[in-house]
């Protein structure tokens, strides 16, 4: 009997093809927008490739005499330093698609840096000022003039980060630390987990057809007990949602390289979320009789965790009180698998997966419970 | 002509008695202009953080990464210090170009207190390293007592703290040479000392340029953007369900034979749509209307952008997105299926065309995809005109015309293939 439920079930469920297709298609467009907003946030520095400078010295510059110099210390560090003697900076740095540009005055200089490419601006404002640096500590040492100092600086390669050796000890402590995470990685973990808890929305169709056809008596005629009424609905949504977020995930991580961690954690995670958000569904729904109710009481509790427990805003920026976050269950799972996708590991595997078990055993006995108590009623 | 006026007349007394109608068609106006009336602060997550200046953090759990500059280098410090020499360290950092420095004032904290803090931080903060500067300073630093005078917690695997290790130690090794010159003077001379040798450098100025199809705005109107944003979200939203009730008009008429009767009279098909549009348009007035009233008495207008030309705009998008809605509910011919449809419209315009959330650092891809949405051009308008660049007027109308001739044409092709009637 129960084999036929589920059958019965699965076909309501695939006919709101509409649904489906949310559940689907939502996390994807939605992990695709929250990425890309938080894309600067979230971004780690992955060095500087190398990269076209625009430069040009006004009349009796002190840097005119050693501009060689500047240059060939700039191809060590990685920058191509191309003379335009003419045209305003903004305009000759779009039109030679030059990365910056630095203007050298008399004693001064200016830096244009471009808002598409802030890094590589930076790393001439870096360079700029090491030269600036050496050639004042010089002077005043009365060691040497400009010339000497640059061609020190011409021979000097170790402007890229991987090149420079720090001599003196200084006191330094590791930390164990969160690696930096994307915002591809984070959000394409996070709305998966999000969407996972409303998918009770594809449950929609199987009760309101029960409720409109009125179902529940022909199960008491064919005395079906509670228990297999739940398993029946249970069973059959947990499966449509598992393949339905198993299809998003596979798109997502197609579509956008998103990296979960170890696949048998994450999937036991995923899957014991999709259990415990479908008995939670199913309680309310227990609770409601109504499935409109049902939905937008789910849809309010989900965005009270997620916006806790970091679906919106990341969990690790949120300025919520750590006692707060912890509430949600949300939190401890979005901080297990996105802690599995950098770290490899996270200490709160064990909290999540006894959240969810426990929602779950919890919500289904509920859920029984209630069912029980109602068809006492209807009796 | 008597007979186009009738049936606009007609038109208007079926939406008005839909209550639901009438909803929409005054609290989205409403609500659209309690919201460009709302102060909020959404440039902290997109201003140009000054990187020469010490950021100072309000709290020692407050995130170095909404307030520091997160292309650069971010350390963040806990200053037990709070002296003139390590102010002058953190300054030398703040000038070198790369790094970004956020400090908070930890002269209550224990050592203990820092530690843990550093611990959480580790986890929940974006900071490339953690720097715990200690009370006594100065006295160790110029003693070469490195450990007694602060506490690097690395952090991070950013490449560029080898660039903050070397550019501290060679601030050090300064601090200590003046210091060795001067043969022990006070701190406020070394200090001083340091500034003179500072000033001595070439003096360097940096200008930010705006990208290829950059527009650089002030963080206020980052903010007014953000409010636009959300307030022609709200505002369309209204424009597509009014949409969906004049197509139910059409619905109803073609259900209950209305339509059939009309057309054996001497109105031909053309005039029967075209009062549709027209009262399409009459709708995208009253919304504006109201808009503008509204705004009148909440805020004198004060959106960033003309007025006349900001209610221009929503005229425009209440056109194309009523348009929209309205043949998208002729084609349905279920009202159901028409709101599901606009709704579904409604929601990837939005999110894709960047009105809850800047969208400039997505992929090409979605760049492309966002550029099929009518909403991604008002945006493009709106900060345009928010910039001062009168050119965003060109834009409203260049877009307004060619969604209504696509959507009117797509529209038609399908009524024809339909055989609406």
């Amino acid at each position: 009997m129960i084999r036929y439920l589920i059958k019965n079930n699965f076909k309501l469920m695939f006919r709101n093809k509409w649904v489906l297709f949310t559940m689907i298609l939502g996390p994807v467009i939605v992990i695709a927008c929250l990425s890309g907003a938080f894309a600067d946030l979230m971004k780690s520095y992955e060095g500087v490739e190398a990269f076209r400078v625009g430069y040009r010295t006004e009349a009796g510059s002190m840097f005119t005499e050693g501009m060689e110099v500047i240059r060939t210390a700039g191809e060590n560090a990685g920058m191509t330093f191309l003379e335009f003697p003419e045209g305003e900076p903004e305009e000759v740095m779009i039109h030679n698609e030059l990365k910056a540009f630095v203007e050298f005055g008399v004693q001064t200089y200016t830096v244009y840096e471009s808002a598409d490419y802030p890094v590589e601006g930076m790393t001439l404002e870096y360079f700029l000022g090491k030269i600036m640096r050496t050639y004042t500590d010089h002077m005043l040492t009365e060691m040497a003039g400009m010339d000497s100092v640059l061609s020190e600086m011409s021979s000097r390669t170790n402007f890229l980060p991987a090149e420079i050796s720090v001599v003196t000890d200084l006191p330094v402590k590791e930390l164990e630390y969160l690696p930096a995470v994307s915002s591809i990685d984070y959000y394409g973990i996070i709305e998966i987990v999000y969407f996972t808890w409303v998918g009770i929305i594809c449950a929609a169709n199987i009760l309101n057809n029960e409720k409109k056809y009125a179902i529940h008596r022909k199960f008491q005629a064919a005395a079906l007990s509670e228990i297999r009424i739940y398993l029946g609905r249970w069973i059959s949504v947990v499966s449509v949602v598992a393949v339905g977020i198993g299809i998003a995930t596979g798109i997502s991580i197609w579509l956008f390289d998103v990296h979960w961690g170890s696949p048998a954690v994450s999937c036991l995670l995923m899957l014991l979320t999709i259990m415990a958000s479908i008995s939670l569904g199913l309680f309310l729904y227990a609770v409601f009789d109504h499935i409109a109710i049902t939905v937008v009481v789910l849809f309010v509790l989900v965005w009270f965790m997620g916006f806790f427990g970091g679906s919106f805003e990341t969990y690790m920026y949120a300025s919520w009180a750590d006692g707060v976050k912890s509430l949600s269950p949300i939190y401890h799972l979005n901080r297990a698998l996105v802690e599995h996708s950098a770290m490899g590991h996270s200490a709160y595997t064990g909290s999540a997966i006894l959240y969810m078990a426990a929602i779950t055993v919890i919500c289904s006995v509920a859920a029984l419970a209630v069912g029980r108590i109602r068809k006492r009623g209807r009796a | 002509m008597s007979r186009f006026w009738a049936l606009l007349k007609m038109n208007g007394r079926l939406l008005f008695r839909n209550k639901g109608f009438l909803f929409f068609l005054c609290i989205t106006p409403i609500v659209s202009a309690v919201i460009l009336n709302l102060k909020m602060d959404s440039a902290i997550y997109e201003s140009k953080v000054e990187r020469t200046q010490i950021v100072e953090l309000e709290g020692a759990d407050s995130k170095a990464v909404y307030v520091g500059d997160t292309s650069a280098f971010i350390i963040k410090v806990y200053d037990a210090s709070g002296t003139e020499l390590s102010e002058y360290l953190l300054h030398t950092f703040t000038s070198a170009g790369i790094f970004s420095v956020c400090r908070y004032d930890a002269r209550r904290m224990s050592d203990s207190e820092v530690e843990r803090q550093a611990e959480t931080d580790a986890f929940d903060d974006r900071a490339g390293i953690l720097l715990y500067l200690k009370s006594g300073f100065d006295e160790s630093v110029l003693a070469g007592e490195y450990e007694n005078a602060f506490q690097l917690y690395d952090v991070s695997d950013d490449g560029r703290q080898a660039l903050f290790e070397e550019e501290l130690t060679a601030a050090l090794l300064r601090i200590r040479s003046v210091a060795a010159a001067m043969n022990a003077g006070s701190i406020d001379n070394i200090v001083e000392r340091l500034q003179a040798i500072d000033a001595q450098m070439p003096q360097k100025a940096v200008v930010s340029v705006s990208g290829n199809n950059g527009i650089v705005l002030t963080d206020e109107q980052i903010n007014k953007r953000s409010l636009i944003g959300y307030a022609f979200a709200i505002l369309t939203l209204g424009c597509l369900l009014c949409g969906v009730c004049v197509a139910h008009t059409v619905i109803e008429e073609q259900n209950n034979r209305v339509y059939m009767r009309m057309m054996l009279s001497k109105l031909d098909r053309r005039s029967y749509f075209c009062s549709k549009f027209v009262m399409v348009f009459f709708i995208g007035l009253i919304q504006t209307g109201l808009l503008g009233i509204c705004l009148f008495c909440f805020n004198r207008m004060e959106v960033g952008i003309l007025p006349l030309g900001f209610l221009g705009m929503i005229l425009c998008l209440g056109l194309i997105f009523g348009t929209i809605s309205l043949l998208l509910g002729m084609l349905s011919g279920d009202v159901m299926s028409a709101n599901y449809a606009v709704f579904a419209l409604w929601s990837i315009s939005a999110l894709l065309s960047g009105l809850y959330f800047s969208i400039d650092m997505t992929s090409p891809v979605l760049k492309e995809i966002a550029n099929l949405m009518p909403h991604r051009w008002f945006m493009r308008a709106a900060e345009q005109l928010l910039a001062g660049d009168n050119g965003g007027y060109l834009v409203v109308l260049y877009t307004t015309s060619a969604y209504l001739i696509i959507s009117l044409s797509i529209g038609g092709i399908g009524l024809k293939i339909k055989r609406f009637d």
